[in-house]
């Protein structure tokens, strides 16, 4: 039998799973990581990509969030993100807009910030496409 | 006594005055239905963020420094520069919601320094407008329609206005429901960190009350550098979130007690209109008759 690990997977608008879990990946700035049960107190910057994990019944689940944190703590694992958004859910319309956008923004004269934001704007339009090109 | 027709004119006006409040109430508790949703929705995140912070800043290596960390002690009190953050409503008629924000705000707000004000909700500015107070005029966002994508615009304002030395410490002033009824307003300091929720966290780090070792990965700096600025967005989400579900509320309970007050009023008046014409009617009966048997007698 598997060793099960407790999983919370938090959005700003939505708890989406909270249960046991087999396995976790997470993408973060330096790759991919996994986390399997008993793993060593951790805690690590997500970036935006998609997140895989198996549940107690064995079946994977993949989900794209955006950036955020996780932490590693007495067989607990906390995922704290921005968004979640299931394959469904992604509109590519919508990405691809907003990358226009993003491009036209950035094509205008704006202060540094501004510029970052467009830039962070841009790069969650297109990890959205990717997610959605990937799995389809 | 007054005429009947004051007490007509009276009567018509509170009648329009309380067709406002009515219509104000249904809205408000439309919109109220739709927040309350959005609060419970980011409730999880909300305490969870904070959670995570606090395990985070908890769990620094000993003697980590980093800039969003920095209590700035070189820098005499009197001369922070304080930033604070105030969230009202865009309109008043919410009973004492504005109202205590406001006090709260000017409390913490130092006469004759370097504090600075960024307003959220046109009640605030009209009421900072008219003090000697420093406002921002760059910050411009509303209130209306709490979202992601705004929270995280006002986070990076702040921030690099915070990392520039522009600003020293931040505050947030915002009201906190306590439960469905009950709410009250509050502050918090965002930055530097280490002032969360009024605890030092490195106090706490020097009485070493953690044991487990706890890995930062793949580096103390990058962590605090990806999750700070999420946290910050993620807890103005909350905060914009809560203040909004706050002032619909606020905002239905008084018309609540605006339309009870109201119609209190009307029947009061309805019932002198009443009276006032009785007394009227039965005099010019009395006057009538008189008349009457005035010119019976003369006969």
């Amino acid at each position: 039998m598997d060793e099960l690990f407790q999983l919370r997977i938090i959005a700003t608008n939505k708890s989406f799973y909270e249960g046991k879990a087999k396995s976790l990946v997470i993408p973060t700035s330096t790759g991919e990581r996994g986390i399997l049960a008993h793993h060593a107190g951790m805690m690590c910057a997500i970036n935006m990509g998609e997140l895989r994990f198996q549940t107690d019944g064995g079946e994977w689940r993949s989900i794209l969030v955006g950036a955020g944190s996780m932490s590693v703590n007495n067989n607990q694992v906390l995922v704290l993100v921005d968004t979640v958004e299931t394959l469904e859910e992604i509109d590519i319309e919508r990405a691809e807009q907003a990358i226009v956008r993003a491009q036209e923004r950035m094509r205008q004269k704006q202060s540094q910030r501004q510029y970052m934001m467009s830039q962070a704007a841009m790069a969650r339009a297109l990890s959205r496409l990717k997610y959605k090109d990937k799995n389809n | 006594m007054a005429t009947p027709r004051e007490l007509k004119e009276r009567i018509d006006s509170i009648g329009e005055t309380l067709k406002i409040t009515n219509a104000m109430y249904l809205i408000s508790s439309t919109k109220l239905r739709k927040a309350r949703k959005d609060l419970d929705e980011t409730e999880p995140y909300f305490t969870a963020v904070q959670q995570m912070m606090d395990f985070t800043m908890k769990h620094l290596p000993e003697g980590y420094t980093h800039p969003f960390l920095d209590l700035r002690e070189d820098i005499p009190d009197k001369n922070t520069r304080r930033a604070i953050l105030c969230i009202t409503a865009d309109k008043g008629l919410a009973g004492s919601y504005n109202h205590n924000i406001l006090k709260i705000t000017e409390e913490k707000l130092r006469p004759d320094s370097n504090d600075t004000l960024f307003l959220m909700g046109e009640v605030g500015r009209h009421y900072f407008a008219g003090k000697q107070a420093h406002i921002s005029g760059t910050f411009a966002y509303t209130i209306q329609d709490p979202t992601l994508s705004k929270a995280r615009s006002i986070a990076s304002f702040l921030l690099e206005r915070y990392q520039k030395g522009q600003i020293d410490e931040l505050f947030v002033v915002f009201t906190h429901m306590k439960n469905s009824l009950e709410m009250e307003p509050v502050v918090k300091q965002l930055l530097p960190l280490n002032h969360l929720d009024d605890t030092n966290y490195f106090k706490h780090k020097k009485k070493k009350d953690y044991q487990e070792e706890i890995l930062l990965n793949p580096t103390p700096d990058e962590v605090i550098e990806k999750v700070v600025p999420n946290y910050l967005a993620g807890f103005i989400y909350g905060v914009m979130i809560e203040s909004f579900c706050a002032e619909q509320s606020a905002r239905m309970s008084a018309m609540d007690n605006a339309n009870k007050n109201g119609k209190e009023l009307l029947d009061d008046l309805k019932i002198q209109y009443s009276r006032v014409r009785q007394s009227q009617i039965t005099q010019e009966i009395t006057e009538v008759a008189a008349g009457e048997r005035g010119t019976k007698q003369h006969e």
